[in-house]
């Protein structure tokens, strides 16, 4: 068994590295399919009054931009393999690696938070709106669920700047420190997720309650709160917990706006400002580390599920 | 059960509630205590991180740059002021620059600055000369040396009357301790941002915030705000959300705010705003190799068909005023005394009608089986442009022509510009100190939108003529008389639609005073400011 479930893991791992290589050339490809010649968007960047063709040229020679495509990538495939992946073009002082760790512990902390906060919320309130399916309780969690997540994240996240720090004056308006800074973007990265669990929890839940242990259960006089705790839940969590592995590295990626308006310095907006300056080694490192985050999240939900059934792993 | 559970809920919002109530007591008490103290410590924001501060090359933020590293000479509303240098001589022949240094300045980390430093700061500058060639000085410099500890002398092949202004520009000619260079050289970085500016950097955290304290070595008058903390918000409305929970005491900057915000701040009784003097020309620039706009007459008729004044009063709430220029008049060397062109619609339609272009069925006007139909350019961040571009293309379309709007993120809308790919687009003039004479020596290179739109005019080589004699010119009537032929051309070939000057804006808590702007309105006169309560 053990032995068994060993050799599927590094299956799997194995697996990832084709899938990876896949992943960064389709990427490096798309990249070179940008407009704007990048030597001479890094010259604008760093705001050069004029720009002359030399200089533009000189540029190219300095990013290694005068070498032919393949070259390029097998360098960077080389490279990559030892977590090195070059230098930013419009910062030449700052490393990639550097970047990404720089923003990369902002983003996980936002992210995994808002796991957490979707999570407790999502099963308090399906629990709540299966329990008492169509009455009212039921029918304003989902009508306010539906609402909220409809909102555009950016304008909820102002509302809320607006009403939390500035009407009831409570909470900073952006900036990342203590815990009160994380409260209002964990909010709003929330939002549209805990609409999603909300509904995937209450129509398992509303599936299970129909089962006939829970008919026995209630038989032999077992609570309400005991019943829904302690066998309903267990029982309604299976597809959540398999989206989960797919919702976190989504919330990885989803965080631009969110960084934007709380002035976050996360993953996001340093990605963002890579594609408008056309910064080509961090939006190639960026979108490898999400690809990799994918896969990974993926494989360890995989995993989680073919511990739980022997039958997968064949 | 269900009542049990129902109660829980309405006990977890009442409580919630109850919470909200008293922490937003809490916040209104911390608020009232910092106002009653008078601060030294003044909290300024930016839409983005300081970025390398290397005073010799263009990547990092100028305000920052500006007050960190000081230059020989400053360039001031009044004329050029003594900075590093006390005083200066200029030859005869206006070729050799004699700049007598001030004595006992340091720079933040003790070392001293002398000519030999100075010195030291050319040589790196001259190192990485293609990318300053922008600078008419860079490729008319000959020899930097030093005459004695407090004595330096620049020598060019050609007198260049911009010389001091150009000196005077915040890089990349800031001086930096030669301790932080890398082996005397600076193109590749530095080791520290180490200047003898007013306040040196002493903390800061990439994207978060960057703190300035005043440098103990300056050698002028110390500043009254002693400690400067800039925080990094990108967003706009979060920016001035921050500003109204009093987490930032200032915001600063030509598009740090839009216009309707600035508006709803007027005559607010927690704030002031402030407007710096016109610092630049916001116009259309138009195509002259276009087949339809080659045609001088469409294009003079466009300018007719303009209401600069309406676009004033309708878009910019009267804060920006109608430009009728290229450069305002109160720009150097600009004031010569040209006829705007009126906003005439009649006179309008009768140009197009006289160029042939009659009115078909469609309400557009048409020349042999050509449409009078034009693609407006612009930058798709920038909301004035598109709110303006929509106004225009209302009114042409009174008068036959048809205006598409072509908004294009930011590289690609410049490298459009510079390919010459647009038939209309909009477009700024540089500011001061750099325009007049900065902006127009660009036109004659082919890196910005000017040069591809000069390309259909005739007597484009005259122009670039006469801009590069006004460069060299050591005489102030001839020179004026060549600026006189250069805007004259400019003007009257109609090439440039000039719509409103712009201005440096400033929205801050009452409470601070002195808030002023500088000549470049890229700096910021932090030296200006102090709080009064």
């Amino acid at each position: 068994m053990v032995f068994e479930l060993r050799k599927y893991i590094l299956k799997r791992l194995i697996a990832t590295v084709p899938l990876l290589v896949v992943v960064s050339f389709a990427c490096f490809l798309m990249i070179q399919t940008m407009s704007s010649d990048p030597a001479e968007v890094v010259l604008r960047v760093r705001q050069t009054p004029i720009v002359t063709d030399k200089a533009i040229e000189e540029m190219r020679i300095e990013l290694g931009l005068d070498k032919p495509f393949l070259t390029r990538y097998a360098y960077w495939l080389v490279d990559s393999f030892k977590f090195d992946f070059g230098v930013s073009y419009v910062n030449p002082a700052r490393t990639v690696a550097s970047e990404l760790k720089r923003c990369l512990p902002a983003t996980l902390q936002l992210a995994l938070a808002s796991v957490v906060f979707v999570f407790m919320v999502s099963v308090v309130l399906g629990t709540l709106a299966a329990y008492y399916k169509d009455s009212w309780i039921d029918k304003s969690i989902r009508f306010l669920l539906f609402n909220f997540s409809a909102m555009p994240s950016y304008w909820f996240a102002l509302l809320a700047i607006w009403f939390f720090s500035l009407y009831l004056g409570w909470l900073p308006t952006g900036g990342r420190g203590g815990f009160e800074t994380l409260i209002l973007p964990v909010l709003t990265l929330s939002l549209g997720q805990i609409a999603i669990y909300v509904r995937l929890i209450r129509n398992n839940m509303i599936e299970v309650l129909k089962e006939d242990f829970v008919f026995y259960a209630k038989a032999r006089g077992i609570g309400p709160f005991r019943l829904l705790t302690q066998h309903v839940l267990k029982n309604s969590l299976q597809s959540s917990i398999t989206a989960l592995g797919m919702s976190i590295p989504q919330l990885i990626a989803g965080t631009l706006v969110v960084e934007t308006v709380f002035s976050w310095p996360g993953i996001g907006r340093l990605s963002i400002e890579a594609i408008l300056n056309r910064d080509y080694p961090i939006i190639q490192a960026y979108v490898w580390l999400i690809a990799l985050l994918l896969i990974l999240f993926n494989l360890l939900f995989d995993i989680l599920h073919a511990i739980n059934d022997p039958r997968i792993r064949n | 059960m269900k009542r049990y559970l129902s109660i829980l809920v309405t006990f977890v919002l009442i409580v919630t509630m109850v919470g909200c109530t008293q922490n937003s007591e809490t916040g209104t008490t911390t608020m009232e205590q910092n106002d009653a103290e008078v601060s030294r410590e003044l909290t300024f924001v930016n839409f983005r991180d300081i970025r390398d501060l290397n005073p010799h090359l263009y990547a990092g933020e100028m305000y920052a740059q500006s007050i960190i590293y000081d230059r020989l000479v400053n360039i001031t509303e009044t004329g050029y002021a003594p900075a590093l240098a006390e005083s200066w001589e200029i030859s005869e022949d206006g070729r050799v620059y004699t700049f007598f240094i001030r004595e006992g300045v340091k720079f933040s980390d003790g070392t001293v600055c002398d000519a030999h430093a100075i010195k030291a700061n050319f040589d790196a500058i001259i190192e990485n000369k293609e990318r300053h060639t922008w600078l008419g000085m860079m490729n008319l410099l000959q020899e930097v040396h030093v005459v004695d500890e407090l004595t330096l002398e620049i020598i060019l092949s050609e007198p260049y009357y911009p010389m001091l202004t150009e000196l005077g520009v915040t890089r990349p000619f800031g001086m930096i301790s030669p301790a932080a260079m890398i082996n005397g050289s600076t193109k590749d970085g530095v080791l520290a941002y180490i200047g003898t500016g007013p306040y040196k950097l002493t903390d800061f955290v990439v994207d978060e915030y960057a703190v300035f304290e005043v440098n103990e070595y300056y050698w002028g008058e110390k500043p009254a705000i002693e400690k400067i903390t800039v925080r990094v918000i990108p967003d706009n409305q979060a920016r001035v959300m921050a500003l109204e929970k009093g987490e930032i005491d200032i915001i600063y900057g030509k598009n740090m705010v839009d216009i309707n915000t600035l508006v709803s701040f007027q005559n607010s009784d927690l704030f002031d705003i402030a407007l710096s003097e016109p610092t630049s020309t916001r116009h259309i620039l138009m195509n002259s190799t276009h087949d339809i706009l080659s045609d001088k007459e469409v294009r003079q008729a466009l300018q007719h068909a303009t209401n600069r004044s309406e676009i004033s009063e309708g878009l910019f709430y009267g804060l920006e005023q109608p430009a009728d220029f290229l450069y305002a008049t109160s720009v150097p060397y600009a004031n010569v005394g040209l006829e705007p062109y009126s906003y005439d619609l009649d006179k309008a339609q009768s140009m197009l009608e006289a160029a042939g272009w009659i009115m078909n069925a469609d309400g557009i006007r048409e020349k042999e089986g050509q449409t009078l139909s034009f693609e407006l350019l612009y930058n798709a961040n920038s909301v004035m442009e598109k709110k303006i571009g929509e106004y225009l293309q209302g009114e042409y379309k009174k008068i036959g022509i048809e205006l598409i709007l072509n908004g294009e993120e930011k590289q690609s809308y410049l490298d459009k510009m510079k390919s010459g790919q647009f038939d209309m687009s909009f477009n700024s003039s540089w500011g001061l100190p750099y325009d007049p004479q900065s902006s127009l020596a660009a036109m004659r290179v082919p890196v910005h939108g000017d040069f591809a739109a000069q390309q259909g005019l005739n007597d484009k080589a005259a122009i670039d003529e006469a801009i590069t004699a006004i460069l060299v010119s050591t005489d102030e009537s001839a020179r004026q008389a060549l600026y006189k032929d250069v805007l004259t051309r400019l003007h009257e070939e109609a090439l440039y639609l000039p719509l409103t000057y712009e201005r440096n804006k400033a929205i801050y808590r009452k409470g601070l005073s002195g808030v002023t702007f500088s000549a470049n309105p890229f700096e910021v006169p932090f030296h200006t400011m102090t709080f009064t309560k």
